[in-house]
């Protein structure tokens, strides 16, 4: 086991340096010019060289790669000898558009797509399973149509349609809500908790669909196994048969999907309902970092995303062997 | 100046909906207006789309981080627009300036009792400091008049590197004098943008200066979480007696971004909760702005502010030489199907000239046709002495934006009408004016947009038809319709230096209209900017030099 959970990480950091390499090489290849961004919109040729040097683009893109990999270990030095700003190890560059660092940027903006992805997975995966288990037991009948319908509904709605229309409805006419925001749990649960509760139901409304429909299917093969008839013929009570049985081994690919949702949940991918509310995570810092053309930011949360990505992956391989006895990890 | 582009979110089609939810069954509270003076105390809010890109005073160069700036740092010279009218005043300087040697030598003398925010008192020499420090190549983003105008600004390099700028002399530590490369008689209206300002050189950080920036204003930095947050609290220091511009109204401006426009739009509408002491600096999203401008229940806080700002359509006169064939364009385009892309009447009125209606310089006149319509019969008639000439031009545009998308279909309808036929290319709208500014673009015609950083046509013509720049700057063009007339590059440097107001202002008016005559570019709309607030903000001045709704003298209502 932990032999393969070492082999595992090894190959995730190569992963992570295989993203790193390609996300710098793509980013120079493409017709962008950081350098007169910054400079303002009257920029003359000596001061495009001043802010070239200024953001270390004047070196060799070889040279600017060695120097991002070697501040990932010792740090990184910057600015001009009076106002120099040292930024520490693991040093993921800093950034062109805000003059601060990347890494500290990720830590602060990291608790709010936390927040957001593991309050609505929580709520979306239980409901889901749920969901799927009940429309599976009672296939054909009200309450699988209405299971299915109501989440084939929820996830044909736009998400922008749903997050405005929520917004209207509870903070905009009737004020039953404050303005979706995020604050820190550890200052304030009760606001933590109250400025989420749009986001989340946004999120559960677009996932939901997917676990039912994925629970149903998966549960429905597995109530067709012979193990299972041969359950219910030892005359154990069709609750033991459905959770016990039936459940444990339906869940597997369930598990799988919702490693990789919650991965890059957590990894900022939703930027559609951060934007919507407001409440800026690191989705929304990805998507201004590509139109700002800021190459530290860029390299920094495309790091982060596929590591989470990576991790969870593994989480899965691991919860694998103990959820199902017949996988061995070794 | 830049401005974040009026641009069309993700949400157009949602919001139009839920909008139009709103239109109907809105607000119907009285908003309680009294004509009486300000009241003290509250928090205003600030919706915003998006930070600052900077807020450090030498490093901000959009409408929207100058007016923040108005909060808290002091210029040399700011506008007074409470009247209704911009009139140049004093702001750290006791008066507008005094000219010398032909205008080359400026000379303020600042106000005593203006304080920083730790109650220590700004000084000459820390005007001297702020303004060296926009020459560092740390200090990115600003714009370039100091570099251009001060003696020996071309090959300064900033104060980190241990020298100072020998042309900008501090005799004592209220006089500030500025020694220019040539005459510059509006040289006091660039010392109102926020570069012109004191940095104290012991609390300057250098590039992470805008979270640090050190106020001289009314409010000060009480925290800044970029891209997030910005909070803004009174500077006890700041003197009402010192100050012509601002009042120190409310207790805190609070600064939130990231917000989706038509987020912002809907609350501010709705106007409920927070949103009633709400107010927005980008302006109305373009799918917004019709049904907005139409809303007869939020008229008392919406803000058409009528920019120094001008739409156009660049024709590149090296790529269509052919001069009936760019007359034959300005007759027609019908410019009522373009202002319809940027969501009508609302957005401004049909442009003749490049120069904008109460900038200094302006001239009326209408050398092309008189309905914005267009004038068909003529158009056709210069395609006839053209040669008729099947021709197939190129038109680019911001890519993904449909108020973009919309104006490249009317310009391609309009162009069809006389045998063209237009190709758009869309361009990434984060990288637009970085590639129509560089030289090596193929394009025969762009889309532009100017506004003028105070209002004189020294900040449009000059930076937009000198032809000399195509060849100095290759990267950063502005002559977007490759204009280099030599009689024209000499009436520009001939009307920069003249020093007689009246005399200039009759040059710039005779070179808008000889530009005009060459056809180089098709005047579209003079631009407005609008922006609603909620019910209970006071006291906004429409600040039409930097097209935003000035903060200076708001409040809230009780």
């Amino acid at each position: 086991m932990l032999r393969y959970l070492i082999r595992r990480l090894l190959a995730a950091a190569v992963i992570l340096l295989v993203i790193s390499v390609i996300t710098f090489f793509i980013f120079f290849a493409l017709p962008s010019n950081p350098a007169l961004l910054a400079c303002g919109k009257t920029c003359s040729p000596s001061r495009l060289v001043e802010i070239k040097h200024s953001l270390g683009l004047d070196q060799s893109i070889y040279t600017q790669y060695w120097e991002f990999f070697k501040g990932l270990f010792v740090g990184r030095d910057y600015g001009d000898a009076s106002l120099l700003v040292h930024c520490h190890a693991p040093c993921l560059g800093i950034s062109f558009q805000t003059d601060t660092p990347v890494l500290d940027t990720l830590l602060q903006d990291f608790p709010v797509d936390l927040s957001l992805a593991l309050g609505a997975a929580v709520v979306f995966l239980i409901l889901g399973v749920s969901l799927g288990v009940l429309a599976a037991v009672r296939k054909g009948r009200a309450a699988d149509k209405v299971a299915v319908g109501a989440a084939l509904v929820g996830v044909s709605l736009q998400i922008y349609f749903v997050g405005l229309l929520l917004m209207y409805v509870f903070v905009d006419k009737f004020s039953i809500l404050p303005t979706p925001n995020y604050t820190p749990i550890t200052q304030d649960p009760v606001a933590w908790f109250q400025g989420l509760i749009l986001p989340w139901a946004t999120l559960v409304i677009l996932f939901l669909a997917l676990y039912t429909r994925l629970s149903r299917s998966s549960m429905l093969e597995v109530m067709g196994e012979d193990y299972i008839r041969t359950a219910r013929a030892k005359g154990l009570s069709s609750r033991t048969v459905i959770i016990k049985h039936g459940l444990r081994a339906a869940i597997t690919p369930i598990v799988t999907i919702f490693g990789m949702d919650l991965g890059s949940l957590i990894g900022g991918s939703a930027v559609i309902t951060e934007s919507v509310f407001g409440i800026n995570g690191i989705g929304k810092l990805a998507v201004d970092s590509v139109t700002n053309s800021d190459l530290p930011v860029i390299l920094g949360t495309t790091l982060f995303a596929a590591t989470f990505i990576v991790l969870a992956n593994v989480v899965v391989d691991m919860v694998y062997g103990i959820i199902d006895p017949r996988v061995r990890l070794a | 100046m830049m401005r974040r582009t009026r641009s069309v979110a993700l949400l157009a089609s949602a919001t139009a909906l839920v909008l139009g939810v709103t239109a109907c069954g809105g607000s119907s509270k009285s908003t309680g207006t009294s004509s009486g003076g300000a009241t003290k105390g509250g928090t205003l809010t600030v919706l915003n789309k998006a930070d600052f890109d900077h807020i450090d005073p030498q490093r901000t160069y959009t409408t929207e981080g100058s007016s923040t700036d108005l909060e808290i740092i002091r210029s040399l010279t700011g506008w007074d627009e409470s009247s209704g009218t911009p009139k140049l005043v004093g702001d750290l300087a006791t008066d507008t300036g005094t000219p010398s040697n032909d205008a080359k030598t400026w000379t303020f003398h600042l106000r005593t009792g203006v304080k920083y925010q730790d109650g220590t008192a700004v000084t000459a020499q820390d005007v001297k400091y702020g303004v060296e420090r926009a020459f560092s190549g740390d200090i990115s983003g600003g714009p370039s008049y100091a570099q251009s105008l001060l003696v020996g600004g071309a090959d300064y390099k900033g104060p980190y590197t241990g020298k100072s700028l020998d042309s900008i002399q501090t005799p004592d530590a209220n006089t500030i004098v500025f020694n220019l490369v040539q005459s510059s008689a509006d040289f006091n209206e660039t010392t109102a943008m926020p570069g012109w300002s004191a940095v104290p050189k012991a609390h300057d950080t250098g590039a992470t200066y805008d979270q640090h920036v050190w106020a001289d204003g009314p409010y000060q930095i009480q925290s800044y979480s970029k891209g997030k947050e910005l909070v803004l609290v009174k500077n006890k220091y700041w003197d009402q007696s010192t100050d012509v511009i601002r009042q120190q109204n409310v207790d805190e401006i609070d600064f939130k971004f990231g917000q989706d426009e038509a987020a912002i739009d809907q609350a501010l509408v709705a106007n409920t909760g927070s949103a009633q002491t709400s107010i927005q600096q980008w302006p109305i999203a373009g799918a917004d702005l019709a049904t907005i401008a139409n809303n007869k229940s939020v008229q008392d806080r919406y803000y058409k502010i009528p920019a120094p700002g001008i739409n156009y359509l660049a024709l590149n006169t090296t790529r269509i030489t052919n001069i009936k064939v760019r007359q034959a364009i300005e007759y027609a385009i019908d410019k009522t199907t373009v202002r319809g892309a940027f969501g009508g009447s609302a957005y401004g009125d049909y442009a003749t000239t490049m120069l904008n209606p109460g900038m200094d310089g302006y001239t009326k006149f209408n050398l092309y046709a008189t309905d914005p319509t267009g004038d068909l019969a003529k158009a056709q008639a210069l395609m006839a002495q053209a040669g008729n000439p099947k021709l197939t031009l190129s038109l680019a545009v911001e890519g993904g934006v449909t108020t973009q998308t919309h104006f490249g279909d009317a310009v391609k309808a309009s162009l069809a009408k006389i045998g063209i036929t237009v190709n758009i290319t869309p361009i990434d709208a984060s990288n637009y004016f970085s590639t129509t500014s560089n030289t090596k673009n193929q394009y025969d015609m762009t889309w532009q947009d100017w506004i003028a950083d105070w209002p004189n046509a020294s900040t449009v013509l000059p930076t937009l038809f000198n032809g000399k720049q195509i060849t100095a700057s290759p990267q950063s063009n502005w002559d977007a319709s490759y204009l280099n007339d030599p009689s024209i590059n000499a009436a520009l440097q001939s009307a920069t230096t003249m020093t007689d107001p009246t005399a200039r202002n009759a040059a710039w008016g005779a070179i808008d209209k000889s530009i005009a005559e060459q056809a180089a570019v098709v005047p579209l709309m003079y631009m407005n900017f609008t922006e609603l607030s909620g019910s209970k903000v006071g006291g906004v001045i429409k600040d039409t030099v930097l097209a935003e709704p000035s903060l200076v003298r708001v409040y809230i209502k009780k």
